[in-house]
């Protein structure tokens, strides 16, 4: 059971909570300050609260704690010792258990914290400095009066004398609190504050920093006051009454003063009072007036209550329904005013309603208000942090707070503590230079962290400054390009501003050692991020040696917002009125077309154009000819337009979660119900548009806004305006032949693929939902690529022919292949179009672009790769080409279709996307900023896959396979065709490792690196299978005669794969028989899965019906499966294609065969195909 | 005599007064209560203490991005609830939308969640002796939807679980 202090837990942590931060707060204050005896005194009171109210809840030990801790601050308060930071420390160490214990009660658990050693500890200390603390203890808890003393010394007199002369007159009061009241300190407090407001107060007994002891305090005052005035000054709960005296002087005879009290009454202000008879000292003359009763009126001292945020949010819900019902009103209204023939009770009712709203939108912004705290709650426990901090650092830091007091939503002020903490650490580990290095700079010693806050409009801002050695652009590229962030020619291209927003990406960190502090690369990521989902913006300002300052941007509110309606289709959409510019209408012909992407001349500004039709998936029902409505919204320093089909008006908007019952849902910041009940959805504009951004090339926005020259070109693109419409044309065209493509593709290999070997086809459209939001212009891109490529091409004459030829033929090939792959179908689809129309849309594009390298560079590159590859001498052309083809994809930045199957089974094929994206080498740099780790990954693994290709080309070198070939030609299959083959098989492959990956719920990736021609025979011997460590599997297909498949492994690497299967599979008993079991039928669905998806493609590709059977039994001789296969006598001369597969599972890899052992109908289909 | 009766259902919308059809032994204490609904003359039901409420009219918002069998969000008292295309989730073939279509609202892992249904039959009693695990028996849907099956006077009640009807 949980631990619990009972019904006042609740309350106890809450003050505890309070306590502790005051304390903070006061301490830091005391060290600074360490004779400011009001500060002390504060500690000493917050502590001596927390002394009591952890007694009141039995926690004994902490109680003992916060005792001791009162000692030695009692100690501080008398003088009798300094405020020493051994001392602070000490203190700082109490609050910390002290926090330590609270945090676990609020946790539920019992707290066990040993105590005693910092109890012993402090006493130590303490007990150094000071002996006598246990006097007050004893003097506490007596419950009698106990006056004090008056005592005047003579300078006291003298001053009194002085005053008196002055027309003012001296009192004396005796204050008397209800010896059961809690804090009498307080009140005592309380009234020597009234007093010293009255007058001038020569001295209280017990003097005033020593309140705590008893129960009444004599306060000396000069005053104009009366009495009365006094009295009622006096007039506090808890206090019994307060017995004055007059001072006045008597001259004696020998010319000196006397002076002599004269009681001057007696005040009971409380109703239940046992007051005592008071001692008087006999000097003093007794002189009783009636005394004034004061009216007893109650102080309202209850300034603020505590409420719990989740009744307010209900509150503010309320309201928020109370805001929808009433708009509903608005519109029945307008219906009444329709049908109504009676209209003069018309007037009366807008009347009402109209007050009605104006109380609601009173109760909406007092429910609003009441939301607000001000900030401080969370700068306040900055103090510390950065005085801890500073410390370890060895660094002299000062904090300044500012603008405290500004309000912030409770949300809000609940979510930045961490970011700023981060934005602090930052500045004080990294930001503020060591002493010495500030001496140096000229600066002063102390370094300055600054905290600010304040309002602007309706947003908040929050600054974190300091005036350290600023952030380090340079240094902050290099680590970027070091860490493989960017590519360091994007590096050079990026401004300031972009470089320095790379600091927010996770994992960055330009610090060479990992300190406690910081250096992990975390906590710039999390401002980022917390400030996001506020909706919120970070900005830096930095100047070498002069400082840095970050500046969060919040809006002010969460709860309801303004926003604009705008529709697209039949759908209502809402946009928070906060990251809208402005709107404009515009007309169809304003839209400009540069580099596939719409973009509208804004006052000389080039803004890009969205479709939110897009962005949602709905159909937009503008005509061509209409005026469209554009919203310009800008988020981070980027500005969009959106196109939408109408704009509706201003509205205020409850905003509600769609967390609540169901998920986020990227690009929507939640759901809010209108006026009649619908409910209508609130765009997240900012990261809708990153996402697509992101997914389509960032570069972009960033570039050709910023970019002034790049700018002006886009204005000569202007011109062209008959192009322009020609590419818009397509750019609809593109579109819908895509989406209608993608239609029949999925349908298609649906029904092809009950077995779902083609998942990888469907969830690759999947993928692509929002990326074909931008379909069109993305395929623009494309074409434009695709015609750049065919230019090269037209430039790569110079090659050995080859190559070029091959390389045509590649193409060619492509968009054959495409048919069967749905989702590279929409990238090569383009090329015959292109290729017939060369002066599209591209055209222009292709003119302005950047200054391309010279061809003749390209070219050259090119043949080097050929250069390779020809150094290497290899006979078997197959393995050259492919590659050739690698190196060439690779080192351009152009994407052969072909190899990217093999490529996508290298990587994983859910990294596609990357490739798609490589091509755009301008877009390189956002877009690998944005996804830098994915395309790490891809590269390492590309690296890899480039190796092996280049160590299987070189076995094959080696072993002398030359005759592969012969045997290729023999039966009349050419090199390319044996290539176009592999293309085939590494299709198959990546499907197969899709189905593989998902079964076994691992990623694993195949691949095809080679596929050779040999007799039956010889298979054994060519793939090493011949001894007893391999196994086979048949996959027999139907009908028989057609061919059959085996699938080959080394025994020992079986073993391996199950073993790396198996572990992910814990549910299978560690049992060597079920092992066996389990290996066998893994081997058979992995053969299947493997065999199947490669038939497919194949048996599509010839356009040969190709049925695989269920795999027969694992066979043990390789050999035996090889004579015994019946399927030798069907094949031609013998002759079986021998597919080398690779798998990679995590970091293992495994290289099996398989066979494909072709029937005489199916061989002679596939080398016609293949050849043709 | 099932098919009558039917049509006699499907003739007059009843999402609002239903008919407590149950099993002989009225006294049975261990009965699950089921509000049903069928699909394709497939009866299936949810317990009826997953069931918030049953709505007859709605206004929903397609939620865009989001899987395709969300039909969209509807407002349930200032609450924004998401809706189930029941169809698309069982992967059937989609059906008109008609006068006697219902939204179940459902408690499915503590969220609201809005399940669209052609229609809604009634409240149906089965002794939790007659309810059986999922069993082959059942072609269609997934299994992952399916609680067990309930037998009622020979007919076949798919007996639905709304741990997985929807993902969050």
């Amino acid at each position: 059971m949980a631990f619990s202090l009972g019904e006042y837990q609740d309350v106890f942590l809450e003050e505890a909570d309070e306590l502790l931060q005051e304390l903070n707060q006061d301490l830091l204050q005391m060290e600074k300050n360490p004779d400011d005896i009001d500060m002390i005194n504060n500690i000493f009171r917050a502590a001596h609260t927390f002394k009591s109210s952890a007694a009141a809840v039995g926690l004994t030990e902490l109680s003992k704690l916060a005792h001791e801790m009162e000692n030695l601050l009692q100690g501080i308060r008398d003088g009798s010792m300094k405020a020493s930071h051994e001392i602070v420390d000490i203190i700082f160490k109490c609050f910390d258990e002290i926090s330590g214990v609270i945090d676990s009660i609020s946790k539920g658990e019992e707290p066990n914290r040993d105590l005693t050693s910092l109890i012993t500890e402090i006493r130590k200390i303490s007990g150094e400095s000071s002996e006598d603390e246990n006097t007050e203890e004893k003097a506490k808890g007596n419950a009698s009066y106990n006056v004090p003393v008056t005592k005047l010394s003579v300078d006291d007199l003298k001053n009194i004398k002085t005053l008196s002369d002055n027309g003012l007159k001296c009192f004396e009061l005796a204050v008397y609190v209800d010896p059961n009241a809690q804090m009498k300190f307080l009140k005592m407090q309380l009234i020597l504050a009234h007093m010293e407001k009255a007058g001038q107060v020569i001295k209280s007994f017990p003097e005033s920093d020593q309140l705590e002891s008893g129960n009444v305090f004599k306060v000396i005052l000069m005053t104009s006051y009366e009495k009365d005035n006094l009295a009622s000054l006096c007039n506090i709960d808890q206090i019994v009454k307060v017995v004055f005296r007059i001072l006045s002087f008597e001259k004696r005879e020998d010319g000196k003063f006397a002076a002599k009290f004269n009681a001057d009454g007696e005040t009971v202000l409380s109703t239940e009072s046992t007051a005592e008879s008071v001692p008087q000292k006999a000097s003093l003359n007794k002189q009783s007036k009636a005394a004034d009763n004061t009216d007893s009126k109650k102080h309202v001292t209850l300034k603020s209550i505590k409420v719990s945020i989740d009744k307010l949010d209900q509150l503010l819900n309320n309201v928020g329904e109370l805001v929808v019902v009433n708009s509903g009103f608005y519109k029945l209204y307008e219906d009444l005013v329709k049908n109504l023939a009676d209209k003069s009770f018309l007037a009366d009712f807008k009347n009402r309603m109209d007050q009605m709203s104006l109380v609601e939108k009173e109760l909406q912004s007092g429910i609003m208000k009441t939301r607000m705290v001000p900030i401080s709650e969370v700068f306040d426990r900055f103090g510390r942090l950065v005085r801890d901090l500073a410390k370890t650092d060895n660094k002299n830091i000062q904090l300044v707070i500012t603008g405290e007091e500004t309000e912030i939503d409770k949300k809000v002020v609940d979510s930045i503590g961490e970011p700023l903490i981060h934005l602090l650490r930052n500045a004080v580990d990294h930001g503020i230079e060591s002493a010495e290095e500030r001496q140096a700079a000229g600066k002063p010693e102390v370094g300055v962290v600054t905290l600010n806050a304040y309002q602007s409009g309706s947003q908040i801002f929050v600054e974190v400054g300091d005036d350290g050695k600023g952030l380090d652009v340079d240094q902050i590229r290099t680590k970027a390009v070091e860490k493989n962030f960017v590519e360091p020619e994007a590096a050079e291209n990026m401004s300031n501003e972009e470089i320095l927003s790379l600091i927010f990406l996770p994992g960055f960190s330009t610090a060479n050692k990992v300190t406690d502090i910081s250096g992990r690369g975390v906590g710039m990521n999390v401002v980022k991020e917390t400030v996001n989902e506020l909706n919120g913006n970070v900005k830096i300002q930095t100047e070498k040696n002069v400082g840095t300052k970050f500046i969060l941007e919040f809006p002010l509110t969460l709860a309801i917002i303004p926003a604009i309606m705008v529709t697209v289709g039949t759908e209502q959409y809402a946009i928070p009125l906060s990251e809208v510019e402005e709107t404009v209408n515009i007309q169809y012909s304003d839209i400009t077309t540069v580099e596939g992407k719409e973009v509208i001349n804004l006052r000389g500004d080039v803004v890009p154009l969205l479709r939110l039709s897009r962005l949602v998936g709905t159909k937009c029902l503008l005509a061509k000819e209409d005026r469209i409505p554009i919203v310009i919204v800008s988020y981070t320093d980027k500005t969009i337009g959106l196109m939408v089909d109408a704009l509706g008006g201003k509205l205020e908007i409850v905003i509600k979660s769609l967390e609540q019952n169901y998920k986020a849902v990227p690009g929507l910041s939640g759901a809010s119900v209108l006026g009649d009940g619908s409910v209508c959805l609130i765009l997240d504009v900012s990261t809708m548009i990153s996402m697509a951004i992101a997914d389509q090339d960032g570069y972009y926005t960033n570039r050709w806004i910023f970019d002034g020259e790049l700018s002006d070109r886009v204005k000569d693109l202007q011109e062209p305006e008959a192009e322009t419409e020609k590419s818009d044309a397509e750019v609809e065209e593109g579109l819908s032949e895509e989406e209608s493509e993608s239609e029949v593709k999925s349908e298609s290999s649906d029904e092809d693929d009950p077995d779902g070997i083609n998942v990888k086809t469907v969830e690759a459209r999947a993928d692509k939902d929002w990326r074909k939001i931008f379909g069109d212009e993305a395929e623009d891109e494309e074409k434009a690529e695709e015609t750049e490529k065919t230019e090269e091409e037209d430039d790569t004459f110079g090659l050995p022919e080859e190559t070029v030829s091959k390389e045509a033929n590649e193409d060619n090939e492509d968009t054959e292949e495409a048919e069967q792959l749905s989702y590279e179908a929409s990238h090569v689809e383009p090329l015959p179009e292109q290729a017939a129309e060369p002066e599209s849309s591209a055209k222009p594009v292709s003119d302005n672009q950047e200054p391309e390298p010279p061809a003749k560079t390209a070219s050259a590159n090119e043949s080097d790769d050929i250069e390779v590859i020809i150094d290497d001498d290899i006979p078997s052309t197959d393995g050259k080409t492919a590659l050739g083809a690698e190196n060439f994809s690779s080192e351009n930045e152009i994407v052969i279709t072909g190899d990217k199957p093999s490529q996508a089974s290298a990587d994983g094929g859910s990294k596609k996307n990357e490739y798609k994206l490589q091509p755009a080498v301008k877009a390189k740099a956002e877009q690998e900023v944005v996804d830098q780790t994915l395309v790490d990954e891809v590269k390492v693994a590309l690296d890899e896959f480039r190796k092996e290709l280049k160590r299987n080309v070189k076995d094959t070198v080696d072993d002398g396979f030359s005759e592969v070939n012969i045997i290729g030609k023999s039966i009349n299959l050419s090199a390319e065709s044996i290539r176009r083959l592999q293309g085939l098989a590494n299709v198959g492959a990546a499907n197969a490792a899709q189905s593989i990956s998902k079964l076994f719920s691992r990623q694993i990736d195949l691949s095809i690196p080679e596929v050779d021609i040999c007799l039956v025979s010889e298979v054994a011997e060519k793939t090493g299978c011949a001894d007893e460590n391999y196994i086979g599997v048949e996959l027999p297909i139907k009908p028989e005669t057609i061919g059959s498949v085996l699938f080959l492994l080394n025994k020992q690497e079986i073993t391996e794969l199950v073993n790396a299967l198996y572990a992910s599979h814990p549910e299978i008993t560690e049992n060597d028989s079920d092992i066996e079991k389990y290996k066998a039928s893994i081997l058979k669905e992995m053969t299947n899965i493997v065999g199947s998806s490669v038939l497919n493609v194949i048996s599509e590709k010839i356009g040969m019906t190709i049925q695989p059977d269920v795999p027969s039994a694992v066979f043990c001789d390789v050999t035996q499966i090889l004579s015994e296969n019946n399927l030798q006598k069907n094949s031609i001369d013998g002759y079986a294609i021998v597919m080398d597969t690779a798998f990679y599972i995590d970091s293992d890899k495994l290289i099996g065969h398989l066979v494909l052992l072709p029937g005489e109908e199916m061989a002679k289909i596939l080398v016609s195909r293949l050849s043709a | 005599m099932e098919a009558v009766e039917q049509n006699k259902l499907q003739d007059e919308p009843i999402a609002d007064d239903f008919d407590t059809e149950s099993f002989q032994e009225e006294e049975e204490i261990n009965v699950v209560q089921l509000v049903s609904f069928s699909l394709d003359d497939v009866e299936y039901g949810v317990v009826i203490l997953d069931v918030y409420e049953i709505l007859k009219t709605y206004k929903m918002s397609r939620l865009p991005n989001s899987a395709d069998y969300i039909k969209g969000v509807l407002n349930l008292r200032g609450e924004v609830v998401p809706v189930v295309d029941i169809r698309t989730r069982f992967g059937l073939e989609q059906a008109e939308a008609s006068e006697l279509s219902r939204i179940i609202v459902v408690n499915a892992e503590g969220k609201k969640v809005g399940l669209f249904v052609d229609n809604v039959r009634k409240v149906v009693r089965v002794p939790e002796a007659n309810v059986s695990p999922p069993s082959e028996l059942i072609t269609g849907i997934s299994g992952e939807f399916i609680y067990g099956i309930g037998r009622l006077n020979e007919r076949l009640i798919i007996i639905l679980k709304m741990d997985s009807i929807i993902e969050f």
